[in-house]
Parts: structure tokens; sequence; C-alpha cells
């Protein structure tokens, strides 16, 4: 072992020597300071006999492991060693290949600390280079590289030293509901627990009921509100069981949710602002003004009004007038007034759209309970935006939605809001769903909202009727250029790898079609002659041909590419040959 | 040659297929009720993506924003019986 780097690193985090003190408790069972440094030193023998990576110029690793304490052992043994940990948000094999470097963690090396022998070269760590690497859970949705260097995350661990610190004892327990592995998690429930000797609890919590299973202790208790709403149906604290303080970050904490989890908790509940760019920026107790973090300074751009961050965290990153945030506020010697990201508006035709506004005035409305708006381009007329709401129905709206059609419901919610939007404003798409998607940081991002929209029709276009004089005219024939999107939801699992359209979405468009046409209602007829020749695959653009038979009672259909039929068959009473297929899952 | 009520059905039809309305069929449409303002409650995009296809399908030209275009676009009932009497194609 080589005392001299480890010893700086502990002292770098403020880890006493071995004081008998615990590091972390499994299983009801303490971790001791000693056992923690026994497999700092394996990992570290371990790691420095792994060929590290390169990421943007930096040796390191991509480090997974779901376990809290391994990863914080794999964590401080890397940085130890001065490399880089790359913390992916999962371990999906999509993310094992985009990401080339060396994988430790997760199940694949947990017997690794014990069994690799090499020796261990010593190097001081250097503070200012990049210790983490990680991916951002932005409401953009898209993932995107962020660089933290030890001196970012020892300042932030220092900085909820100083603010909530005093709400603590040295032997309060932490205990998490949220990964560890992202900036909310790593800074809160890692890293200070560790930097200010608090021993942290290894088992996450994922259940309300958990709580009830607690040891007696005091707890600090880093959460996020996805777990916290649910606090009112938690089992009552055991006894012995003292909670001192609780964090919320990740999203919005709706005051319910805060009031209820103080009650429960009888402690603090701070609600944290900030994001994976800027570290933490200020909390607040309940609805009052948001207060900075110490070490904070608060400024607004003139003009756009958006808050302008100048915080030690972001070590040289921000501009000289500080970090701009992409959200609008108020500052007055009360505190802050987060009114909403500036980025919630759209441009639409000339008009800009304030998606917020929309929101607001949709959850007016009774039978809205809660509502997202998502802007969603306009895929075959020009560079036009459409509004798509994501709505949770109040009890009284879903009544109403059940009792009639869709498209009516979505026609009256579209009438209630004229007047008070502009026309450009009203949402066009409709999602009706019980609870809002998001992931596991209790987020709801706008992919997971725009997903609810992907396409399950092509877009059509009617051309004229091909052979016009014969037989009597167009009356009864239609003629569509349809595109197939490549995003259609048909085709995911369909075939991977080599997407062809289903045959029962074939025989779904064409009946479609005759619906919307022909008025015909091809849900009680039978389907005959079908036969499926060439596939149809993403980004073609097959034409389907509707006739309607003369006596009104059957249609025609033929799919074709490039004048090769792909399929062919007829709606008709009578004899079935074919199923017609329910809409595919 | 098709029957008026035939026709009202197929611009339902074509105002859906050009504005791309998801989940609504000609038999949600009201061929009285107005296509902007209440009613379908379409906006001024929409008007002109409409007076576009317009053109292409049946060979109409109207004018933006006259008195006369208010008066087509009024209802599907009015904008059948403006296409019945001065389509081109």
């Amino acid at each position: 072992m080589s005392e001299p780097s480890l010893q700086t690193l502990a002292r770098y985090w403020a880890l006493p020597a071995d004081d008998g003190r615990p590091v972390a408790y499994r299983g009801g069972m303490p971790i001791g300071r000693a056992a923690f440094y026994r497999d700092l030193d394996a990992a570290r023998r371990t790691l420095a006999g792994l060929a590290p990576g390169e990421v943007a110029g930096w040796p390191g690793f991509a480090l997974f492991e779901p376990d809290a304490y391994r990863f914080a052992v794999w964590l401080l043994a890397t940085w130890s060693l001065g490399l880089l940990a790359v913390l992916p948000g999962d371990d999906l094999s999509a993310t094992r290949e985009a990401l080339a470097l060396p994988w430790v963690g997760g199940a694949n090396s947990a017997n690794a600390l014990t069994t690799w022998d090499a020796a261990a070269p010593a190097s001081d760590a250097d503070h200012g280079r990049p210790g983490v690497m990680l991916f951002t859970s932005g409401s953009t949705g898209k993932p995107e590289l962020i660089e933290k260097n030890l001196e970012q995350l020892r300042a932030e661990a220092e900085m909820f030293e100083r603010a909530f610190g005093g709400e603590l004892t040295p032997e309060t327990r932490f205990v998490t509901s949220v990964p560890h592995q992202h900036m909310y998690g790593l800074p809160f429930f890692i890293l200070w627990s560790l930097s200010g000797a608090h021993p942290f609890v290894v088992e996450k919590l994922r259940y309300p009921e958990d709580l009830g299973r607690l040891q007696p202790a005091d707890y600090a208790l880093i959460s996020a509100p996805t777990f916290l709403k649910h606090l009112v149906d938690a089992p009552p604290p055991p006894a012995g069981v003292c909670w001192l303080m609780a964090t919320s970050a990740g999203s919005p904490l709706a005051i319910e949710a805060a009031e209820s989890g103080a009650a429960y908790l009888r402690a603090p509940l701070f609600e944290i602002y900030g994001s994976t760019e800027t570290g933490a920026v200020a909390w607040r107790l309940g609805k009052a003004p948001w207060q900075a973090m110490p070490g904070v300074r608060l400024s607004l751009e003139e003009g756009s009004s958006r808050l302008l961050i100048h915080s030690p965290l972001l070590a040289g990153r921000e501009s000289v007038s500080g970090f701009l945030s992409g959200d609008i506020a108020r500052l007055d010697e009360r505190g802050l007034e987060l009114l909403g990201r500036a980025d919630r508006l759209v441009k639409i035709g000339e008009k800009r759209i304030s998606l917020t506004r929309v929101e607001e005035e949709l959850a007016r409305l009774p039978e809205v309970k809660s509502v997202r708006i998502v802007p969603l381009p306009h895929e075959h007329e020009g560079d036009r935006v459409i509004l798509g709401a994501v709505v949770v129905l109040s009890p009284e709206g879903r009544q109403r939605l059940d009792a009639g059609k869709k498209a009516r419901f979505d026609l009256a919610l579209r009438d209630r809001l004229r007047g008070r939007l502009d026309a450009l404003a009203l949402p066009r798409r409709w999602r009706y769903v019980t609870a809002f998607p998001c992931n596991e940081m209790g987020k709801v991002t706008r992919q997971a909202l725009e997903r609810l929209f992907v396409p399950l029709l092509p877009h059509a276009e009617r051309l004229p009727w091909p052979r016009g004089g014969d037989e009597g005219g167009e009356a009864g024939k239609v003629l569509l250029q349809l595109r197939v999107p490549r995003d259609l939801a048909w085709f995911e699992g369909h075939f991977p790898g080599f997407p062809i359209l289903p045959g029962v979405v074939q025989l779904d468009w064409a009946a479609h079609f005759a619906r919307r046409y022909f008025g015909f209602d091809a849900t009680a007829v039978g389907v005959s002659g079908l036969k499926f020749q060439n596939v149809i695959r993403p980004g073609d653009e097959p034409r389907l041909e509707l006739v309607l038979r003369r006596d009104g009672k059957g249609v025609e259909f033929v799919f074709s590419l490039d004048g090769k039929i792909s399929s062919h068959g007829v709606f008709t009473p009578g004899k079935q040959t074919a199923d017609r297929p329910d809409a595919p899952a | 040659m098709a029957t008026f009520d035939e026709l009202i059905h197929e611009i339902k039809a074509f105002i859906i297929e050009t504005l791309d309305l998801e989940d609504v069929f000609p038999e949600d449409i009201d061929a009285d009720a107005p296509l902007f303002g209440d009613g379908l409650g379409l906006d001024s995009i929409d008007s002109l993506e409409l007076g576009v296809g317009l053109q292409k399908r049946y060979g109409l030209k109207i004018s933006a924003e006259s008195e006369e275009t208010r008066q087509i676009f009024s209802s599907i009932r009015a904008l059948a019986g403006y296409v019945a009497e001065h389509r081109t194609i």
C-alpha cells in the first residue's frame, strides 16, 4: 500500500484516521474505517493492473456500481491513482457500446476487488484535473457529458456542510432513495457523508415501507419528489429512528409533498435548486423564497431576467458576469423566486408562445388535473411547430372522455381554451395518461413525453385517380401517396436490425383510410384475398389504392411501392380468410 | 359525378388530411360549424395550408384575407359549395 498518496487523499476528503467510527452500514452492520482502507487498497491494486482508456484526453475508467459502498471505494481508488471516473447513468449494452472504456464495477467485477494483485503505483491527486465525468439528466433529455474536477466536488461537499451541517450530529446516518451516479446523489449522499465523516446506509430506500425497517439511529434523508410524495403512505418511524433533516432535488417538489414530507419526518425538508452544470444553487423550505447556498451569488441578466449564477462550484466555467441559467427569476431582499424556463418559449408562425402559459390555462379547466405541453415538429407542412398536450385528467375529465369519442373530447378542450390563448397556441395532439412518464430521478423528461407522440399512421396525400376515365369516374376511388415515418411506433422490435411494416398494420391503415374517405366501417367485416408480396420499410413512400365496391359493401385495397404490389386484399362481408387485427401492442 | 353530400364528406377528409388532424374522422366534423374560431378552431397557418391544398386538389385560387375568403371558409358546407362551383380539376 502506498501510504502517502492515500493519506493525501484521506486528508483531502477530511477522512479521519481510523477513529473506530463506521464509514457505512450494510444490513445494519457497521463497515469500519480500517475495512474501508483495506478495500480501497485492494481496489487501487485492481485498477493499477488495468489499462485505463481515454476520455477527452484524460485517462480513466467507466464506473457503474449499484452498490453505494463499492461505488465509493472504486471512486476514491480511481481518484487516488490520478484517474478519471466516467459515471454513466446505466449499464445497458447500448451505453457500454457507446463508452469505449474499461468498465469498472457492477456484477462482473465485484469479486475483482480481492483477486487482482498488481503493484500500485503511487500518484498524488492533481486537484485541478477532472475527477468525474457525468451525463446530465437535463430536461432536454439529451445526455451531455459534464466534467467535474476534484476541487469542484470538494467545494460542493463543503458547501453542504456549511449550509446544513448544523442540523446533523457526527453519528447521523445518511440514507437515500436516489441513484448515486448522478450529480445529486454523488455530492449529497456519497461525497458529503464521506467528507463530513458521516456514515451512510448502503441499502437504497426503494419504497416507503423501507422506512419502517430502519435501525434506531439519527438519519438524514437524501431524496427526491417521487419518493417524498409517498411518505403519506409510509409506516410510522420505528422507535428510536429520528430524522434530523431531508433534502429534495431533481424535480420540483409539490407543496403538498413538501408539507406532508416534513410532517412525517418531523424535520426540515430542504428543497434544492441546481443542475448538473451548476451544482447546488439555492435551497428553500416549503414555498418560502429560495435562499442562495453559502458562497453563491445571484443576479439577473438585464432585459431577459434570466438568473445569473456566481458560484465556487463553477470553477471558472462562468463568464465574468456569471453562469447564465435557463430560468427566469425575480430577486429581492426576501430571496429568489423562479418564474419558469426561458426556453419554454417557442415560435409558431411569427408568434412567441409560452408553453408555461398554455399549461397554466389548461390546468384551470375542471377536466384537467395536470398537464405538460411538448412542442412537436410538424413533419410534412414546412417548419411549423404544433403543440402536444400530455394530460392527467381529473375524475370529471376522465368521465367525459370515457363517455364519448377522443376526437370530440380533444376538440372540446381546444374549444375551452379559445379566447384565452392565441389560436396558434392551441394544442393539436392530445395524450391522456394516468401519470407523466418519468425517469428514476423523478424527472419528467421531454424525451419521455415526446415518445408519447411517436406516429402510428403514415402521412397521406391524396392524388388524382390515374385512370379517371374508366368505369364512370373517380367516385369511390382514392389513391393516396403515403410517407412512412422512420420513427413509426410499429417498427420497434419488428424486427431488430431489419425494420419492416407489419402486415396487420397495413390492414389497419387500409381500414383507417377506408373510413376516412368512404365512411366505410371495416371493423364489422372480414378480409378476403389477402396477400403480402413485398415488404415496406421505414422512409418508404408506398401508394395505397382504395376502391369502394359499387354496392358500397366492400373496399378493395392495394399497397404498392415503385409500381410493385406490396400487399392487397378486400374488406368484404361474409367469407373471412383473415381476422381483422387488433391494434398492435 | 359525386353528390353534394359526397363532396362534403370529401372536403372533410381533405381537411383532415391536409392539416393532419389526429384521431378525427369526417363524421366528427359538423358541416355547418365554422372552420376558424369556434368549431374546428383552425389557425392562420392552417388557412394558408388549406389555400395551397385547395389549389393543388381542385385548381382553386383563393386570394388571402379577402371578405370572400372569409365567406368560403365559414363552414365545410360553404367551402363545398364554392368547390362545386369553381373547381377546375
